[in-house]
């Protein structure tokens, strides 16, 4: 594969990311929705492979900490990566990594166990996003778990669910439509 | 299903001044150093100096306080969740109780902690603001290849990368347009986005996406055959229209945040934290 298609489909998949991260389901007992950004990740990462996952979600984020409102509700700027809640995009790297590593397998292309290389994502992206919630606002790890991850799990649980559906779905998709042929791992 | 409207690229706001006129490297690496900061600053005095600095360029770059601030808007209800969680639940051994309501009480390290927590992202986010307002996207992307080119070394595909982001940036708008067009064709159709519960609306989510995905796909085959049609290949020699240069103000600027940073350093580091 070309490089230039290594490009153009990552930059494709930051696209579709950002324009997923601006999907909302209004909840009716919170103020937080829940956005597709974490589905858009996976799915890089899926349908990618490690390497061009990775570019595509480091342009995501570059892209967002320029300014351009590509994260969830259209917000941007580096404010985004170095707050509070900026460890849950930074833990999109390795997430997208792990999983793009996974379906780098051929015999790991399982349901099961894509659903479980993007729980093990899930859990780096809480990792990070705990680490930097507790150091800039001096939680103490209980204080993490309970307001930085326990209130969104059933939804994340929810959204890696979907995103392997979703994984399916669009490759028997692609290969009907005739872009199955598309090198899209390494 | 709620999509936001209106996208607009970046709350660049168009000037002629110092601070625009700054090379977008010097902006990005001085950010990098307030974030630095801000991270270990403990005492009131470091912050009046911080909010001296920001009152500053914000002067200098006749950025209206509207324009600063807007943004803070949605964050207050957080921001003042986070002060009450810090007051009720931070203490330290030998604190007085300042205030003790049923099984809750603050006390003034608490009071404390609340306050500095609160102004530490009150100060990361007109920081960061500053500089997307000052600085518009390409040339922050262009300033962010030209800091990461050390990486290439390493083995990072930096011109990639940079070239990645600007086909995203079309992307992005390319897919807002078809998504609302497949949105309103199953609309057509009879999907209604509206209506039914959690479970309902997940599920439509189907018929719009899968459309979304494949259109995608084909739009992207469309460029790289139009891309290599015009011989592009990317990476290795390629020119800019306009080249980043540092100049006698960079300079300057550079040598004040120098001179800022060993003041906060200096506060930091004699001023005992009072937690």
């Amino acid at each position: 594969m070309s490089n230039l298609k290594h490009l153009t489909y990552s930059a494709l998949f930051t696209g579709i990311i950002a324009i997923l991260a601006q999907v909302a389901i209004p909840l009716p007992f919170s103020p937080v929705p829940v956005t597709g950004q974490l589905i858009g990740v996976l799915l890089a990462g899926a349908l990618l492979g490690s390497r061009n996952g990775l570019l595509s979600v480091t342009a995501y984020l570059l892209l967002g900490a320029a300014g351009a409102p590509v994260f969830s509700m259209a917000r941007g700027g580096i404010y985004m990566l170095a707050g509070p809640t900026g460890g849950y995009l930074w833990g999109f790297l390795p997430a997208v990594l792990l999983v793009g590593l996974a379906v780098e397998k051929k015999e790991s292309r399982t349901y099961l166990r894509i659903m479980v290389a993007m729980m093990g994502a899930l859990a780096l992206i809480y990792l990070f996003g705990g680490l930097q919630l507790g150091l800039i606002l001096r939680y103490t790890p209980t204080q993490v778990l309970l307001t930085g991850i326990i209130p969104f799990l059933p939804f994340d649980l929810f959204k890696v669910f979907l995103a392997a559906i979703m994984y399916y779905k669009i490759s028997t998709s692609l290969e009907k439509n005739g872009l199955g042929e598309i090198p899209l791992r390494r | 299903m709620e999509l936001t409207k209106n996208i607009t690229l970046g709350v660049y706001l168009p000037g002629n001044t110092l601070i625009h006129t700054l090379d977008p490297r010097t902006k990005i690496v001085a950010t990098a150093l307030l974030i630095t900061l801000l991270l270990f600053i403990k005492s009131y005095l470091a912050y009046v100096l911080f909010l001296i600095l920001i009152i500053a360029i914000l002067i200098i770059a006749t950025i209206p306080p509207g324009y600063a601030f807007c943004g803070l808007k949605p964050m207050l209800p957080i921001l003042l969740l986070m002060w009450i969680f810090q007051l009720f639940l931070y203490s330290t051994p030998g604190a007085t109780v300042i205030f003790s309501w049923w099984i809750f009480s603050a006390t003034d390290a608490g009071l404390h902690m609340g306050n500095l927590i609160s102004m530490r992202v009150l100060f990361l986010f007109t920081v960061t603001t500053i500089l997307t307002l000052t600085t518009s996207i390409v040339s922050l992307t262009d300033g962010l290849e030209s800091l990461l080119n050390p990486l290439k070394k390493i083995g990072l595909p930096t011109q990639e990368l940079v070239m990645t982001m600007i086909i995203a940036l079309r992307f992005v708008l390319i897919l807002a347009e078809e998504l609302d067009k497949i949105i309103k064709a199953q609309m057509a159709r009879g999907v209604a986005f509206d209506r039914g519960n959690f479970i309902q609306k997940t599920r439509n989510l189907f018929p719009v996406f899968l459309p979304l995905f494949i259109n995608a796909f084909k739009r992207a085959e469309e460029l790289i055959v139009a891309m290599e049609a015009r011989s592009y290949s990317g990476g290795k020699g390629r020119t800019k229209m306009k080249t980043l240069h540092m100049g006698r103000l960079d300079l300057l600027a550079g040598l004040f945040m120098l001179l800022f940073s060993v003041l906060v350093v200096y506060l930091i580091l004699t001023i005992p934290p009072a937690i």
